[in-house]
């Protein structure tokens, strides 16, 4: 039984290993805010979230089922939140139960336990039973329609009654029936907890030879009870692997539903503070096209509590984008706002801008200049070499790495060559590059170059700075001036 | 016929020795074969260890079942057969014990049971055993009359039977299941009392299993509930009873034939294989050992003995003590005496290896007398009647001699017990005394040695000693030319190195007389 709202044949797996570099895309991109407002300090819709964006599909196939059933959830919000509401309820309850299915607990109590929870459990799948009845008729992208189709078959009535005749029987603790055969040396073994529902047996079992223990006898007692566990203790441990079962069904649907939950979120969150919502087109891998409207870096609406400017861009036909500028000028801003969309658009996700349109990227990196670092007082360059050695262990054509102010930590000469270097090979091999930088050599060695987009921080004329980035040469100079004119003046 | 794996005949049987020999510590023999032994403690093996043998006959008797058994599949056959067989043998004796007991707590029907599951696995394992030799060429005198034996007994006519007997036995049991319906609760309610009806299964269904087949198509993946499962313990001995009494009268045939097979097949295990069930474990212990010796590159051969010191050498030998426990690379020696040569004196640096190389001389001629592969790659060895060992020891604080008297008795004592055919190891013995008189009582000692005509290997600091006859020859620790401060561990035969260590170790630092002397005059 599986929801498949993640992807349409397989599971969504939330413990999968992340994609490399999780840790500098979560800190570059500064999605841990983006994270937690889909979350909404839900543990479960930040799981999903956070290992739905850093498993990036390449798949447009995959990308765009996520995206139809992410349209559904949009059109259907209260449905969403009603299904996931419901499991979340029963999680909260079991909680209270699972403590007595551990091994310190006497088996019979474990057994009491364990039926107590399937009961509860029983009466959320009767609920679950009942939404699909509802959900089916306003449901219609394909997962959510076959998650509603296989409720209603799955839990059936004759399933249901099943499941309560179990729960009577378990109830019953005065009259047990078990079996046992001989082992290897003769004596009694293999115990069972057998149904009593053979007719005539009760007669039989009374006529037929027996023996009595009496309360006094404490020794035979405890035997009769070790061998009463032993048979008990396999159905413990069935009912403790069905509740199992059950419970990793519902965590299973919760996960699946988490990252829409998540996204529903996000988009109200965005929409109520003015900020534009899309869900993006995704161009094949092979393509050089990008264009985009009042795209915005997120983290910086979260932070500020309110919308931003965003930036145009249309570019075809360009694989290495080189954004120079004034400082503080939005530079990184920017960059942020196209890495998360670029990731976000690849998990099917809506991404913060009036429309994105991108080609899907194989491996999606970032190498951002790393703030100082105390421990570290020589071999910023080595380690900056050694992180863009590890990146390029893992490029194929295809990918897409983004610079920000990378190798600037030697002189401006063999910063640029190096940089030069780099950015020639991975775009004569097929790799997308985007690179903020401060290295004037290395952005002037590309003037002229048909494969190159340069866009610069835009500055008006009096110096004033618009936030906004716009294609344009670099200047030699950068405008630390500006900024300390502005805070020293 | 077969008489024992250790032995070739009863008239080259010795007595065991029951305590480790004096010279087990100071070759570190305690650290070897007290190790293996106490590994496989339960068949109390020390004293097959103990007791080196001095007939070249058996001696060779051993070292061909050892050969043969370095094929790692015969070895497994017996590791199991030997294993099983030893502890039946015991078990069988406590169950004799039980049922001659007369006392219904031990004489019933969970020993019984008992009886036919001991007799099921003796069948089995003999059987295995003969299988995996049947139709096998076997080369060494031991191993090929223990198969004939063995393959002669089990198609005697009791074993047959034993044999058949089990199997409807166990047939006819392993159909047995039967229900109890618990009325009342064991947790002493209902009145106090829960009766326990029973009867014969009739296919009631799994409650276990019907669940599970309710509720398989919730399962995500592979998932780890609470599994409870409780241990297997030995039920009550007297509600036991009282279950299998009302068995036996439900299911009569079977328990009827029981009783008959355990009047008459109680003795079933045989004397013979209990005996090589212990002892063939001498030959898997050590086999154990090489083949954790050799996986780091080292090498064991089968010695040729003589009864004569004529010619006696190993080459590649090392102390296997050592090899056990340092993972580094362990440097090997060699040595070769040729008679008229019985003395051997080593000199050279401290901690370049004497020691070990005479461990590894006297580890090499105890194990080869005990019939066992030695630790060098080939190897002609002596056989003693004892190895006495001369170790600097702790001084001992009860005595009020000091050290150079403890010493000289102690030489004393050894001399008193050794005889031309023993191997004397003898190290550092006069170090506790001046130049001049070290050197009169080694001259002393090495003409006692030379008349006794015994095997010595001499360690000492007194090059003059190496050089005392020719009975005597020297070997000394290699220097390293290029580094001298580093140790090779190798040990030649060569005259001592004299002053030329202490010269290597000036040079390297500029200190000797020429360059200390140029250095001084500007």
């Amino acid at each position: 039984m599986r929801a498949n709202l993640m992807f349409r044949d397989r599971d969504f797996n939330v413990s999968a290993p992340k994609c490399f570099g999780s840790g500098a895309l979560s800190a570059d991109l500064e999605l841990r805010h983006v994270i937690k407002k889909m979350a909404r300090e839900d543990e479960y819709v930040q799981e999903a979230c956070e290992a739905a964006l850093f498993t990036p599909l390449v798949s447009a196939d995959e990308i765009s089922f996520r995206q139809e059933n992410l349209r559904d959830a949009l059109r259907n919000p209260e449905h969403v939140r009603v299904m996931y509401d419901i499991l979340v309820e029963t999680r909260d309850r079991q909680k209270k139960s699972l403590q007595f299915l551990s091994s310190s607990v006497a088996l019979s109590d474990s057994l009491n336990a364990a039926a107590g929870l399937l009961r509860i459990f029983t009466e959320t799948l009767t609920s679950l039973r009942g939404f699909a009845e509802d959900g089916s008729k306003v449901f219609s992208s394909e997962g959510f329609s076959a998650l509603m189709k296989m409720l209603k078959t799955e839990l059936n009535d004759e399933f249901l009654s099943q499941v309560r005749a179990h729960l009577k029987e378990l109830r019953d603790q005065e009259e047990r029936l078990i079996s046992a055969r001989l082992g290897p040396t003769g004596c009694a073994t293999g115990y069972v907890l057998r149904r009593k529902n053979k007719l005539g047996l009760f007669a039989r079992m009374r006529l037929g030879p027996s023996f009595t223990v009496k309360e006094g006898d404490t020794d035979g007692m405890a035997d009769m009870d070790n061998r009463l566990d032993r048979a008990i203790a396999d159905t413990v441990s069935v009912l403790s692997r069905v509740v199992r079962y059950i419970e990793d069904f519902f965590d299973m649907m919760r996960r699946e539903l988490a990252f829409y939950i998540g996204c529903l979120n996000l988009h109200e969150y965005l929409t109520e503070k003015g900020a534009p919502v899309c869900i993006p087109e995704l161009l094949p891998k092979d393509r050089e096209n990008r264009s985009w409207k009042n795209l915005f870096d997120i983290s910086l609406v979260i932070m500020r509590d309110a919308s931003v400017t965003g930036n145009d861009l249309d570019a075809s036909n360009k694989r290495l984008y080189i954004i120079t500028g004034a400082n503080q000028g939005g530079k990184s801003t920017f960059l942020r706002s196209f890495g998360q969309a670029q990731l976000m658009a690849q998990c099917g996700m809506p991404v913060g801008a009036e429309s994105f349109t991108a080609p899907v990227r194989d491996g999606i990196f970032t190498h951002f200049k790393k703030e100082e670092d105390a421990s570290m007082k020589s071999g910023k360059l080595d380690e900056e070499m050694d992180r863009m050695s590890q990146i390029a262990d893992r490029l194929r054509p295809g990918s897409l790495v983004i610079f920000n102010e990378s190798f600037a930590s030697t002189n401006e000469r063999e910063g640029s060559e190096i940089h030069r270097q780099i950015s020639k090979a991975l775009t004569e091999n097929g790799v997308e590059v985007f690179s903020v930088s401060h290295l004037y050599t290395y952005s002037a060695a590309f003037s002229g170059d048909q494969l190159t987009q340069f866009l610069r921080a835009e500055r008006l004329d009096g110096g004033a700075r618009t936030f906004k980035v716009v294609p344009g040469e670099p200047l030699e100079t950068a405008f630390g001036e500006d900024i300390y004119r502005e805070l020293f003046a | 016929m077969f008489h024992s794996i250790l032995f070739p005949d009863a008239a080259s049987e010795t007595e065991w020795n029951r305590s480790e020999p004096e010279c087990f510590k100071d070759l570190n023999l305690d650290q070897v074969l007290g190790r293996i032994a106490y590994k496989r403690k339960d068949f109390g093996l020390a004293e097959f260890f103990y007791t080196p043998l001095r007939d070249p006959k058996a001696i060779v008797y051993r070292q061909e079942i050892m050969r043969e058994l370095e094929d790692p599949a015969l070895r497994t056959a017996f590791e199991g057969f030997s294993a099983a067989i030893y502890a039946l043998k015991n078990t069988m004796a406590d169950i004799m014990d039980s049922l001659l007991s007369g006392n219904r707590s031990y004489d019933n029907y969970l020993t019984r049971g008992r009886v036919m599951d001991c007799a099921d696995w003796y069948s089995f394992e003999v059987g295995r055993l003969a299988g995996a030799l049947r139709g096998r060429e076997l080369r060494s005198d031991g191993l090929r009359s223990f198969a004939e034996y063995l393959l002669a007994y089990i198609e005697s006519e009791s074993f047959k039977l034993l044999g058949e007997r089990v199997k409807k036995l166990r047939e006819a049991f392993s159909k047995i299941e039967f229900c109890m319906f618990l009325s009342g609760s064991t947790k002493g309610l209902s009145n106090g009392i829960l009766r326990v009806s029973v009867q014969r299964y009739e296919g009631q269904p799994s409650h276990a299993e019907e669940l599970l087949r309710c509720f398989d198509k919730f399962k995500q993946g592979e998932t780890s509930g609470y599994e409870r499962s409780l241990p297997e313990i030995p039920g009550n001995t007297e509600i036991e009873t009282r279950l299998l009494d009302i068995l036996a009268s439900l299911f009569t045939e079977e328990y009827g034939d029981l009783n008959d097979f355990c009047r008459k097949h109680i003795g079933f295990v045989d004397n013979i294989l209990a005996r090589f069930s212990r002892e063939i474990q001498f030959y898997l212990s050590w086999h154990e050992c090489v083949e954790d010796t050799t996986r780091h590159g080292l090498s064991f051969c089968y010695p040729t003995v003589s009864e004569t010191r004529t010619h006696v050498y190993a080459y590649g030998c090392y102390d296997l003590a050592l090899a056990k426990n340092i993972e580094s690379e362990i440097i090997t020696n060699d040595f070769e005496i040729n008679a008229p040569e019985h003395i051997i004196v080593i000199t050279g640096p401290n901690q370049g290896g004497k020691t070990t190389f005479s461990r590894a001389f006297g580890q090499v001629h105890y194990f080869a007398c005990l019939g066992l592969s030695v630790p060098a790659r080939e190897a002609s060895l002596f056989i003693f009647d004892k190895i006495l060992t001369h170790h600097g020891r702790e001084e001992d604080v009860t005595q009020q001699n000091g050290q150079l008297r403890d010493d000289l008795i102690r030489l004393r004592d050894l001399l008193e017990k050794a005889t031309d055919k023993s191997i004397i190891l003898v190290n550092e013995i006069l170090a506790s005394t001046t130049l001049s008189d070290a050197m009169l009582l080694g001259g002393y000692m090495m003409d006692t040695f030379s008349k006794l005509g015994a095997i010595v290997l001499c360690v000492t600091f007194l090059d003059e000693l190496a050089r005392h006859g020719p009975e005597t020859f020297s070997m000394a620790g290699l220097i390293n030319e290029d580094d001298p401060s580093k140790r090779t561990y190798k040990i030649v035969r060569k005259p001592p190195n004299g002053l030329a260590y202490a010269e290597h170790i000036a040079n390297k630092y500029g200190l000797s007389y020429e360059k200390l002397c140029g250095r001084i005059a500007k």
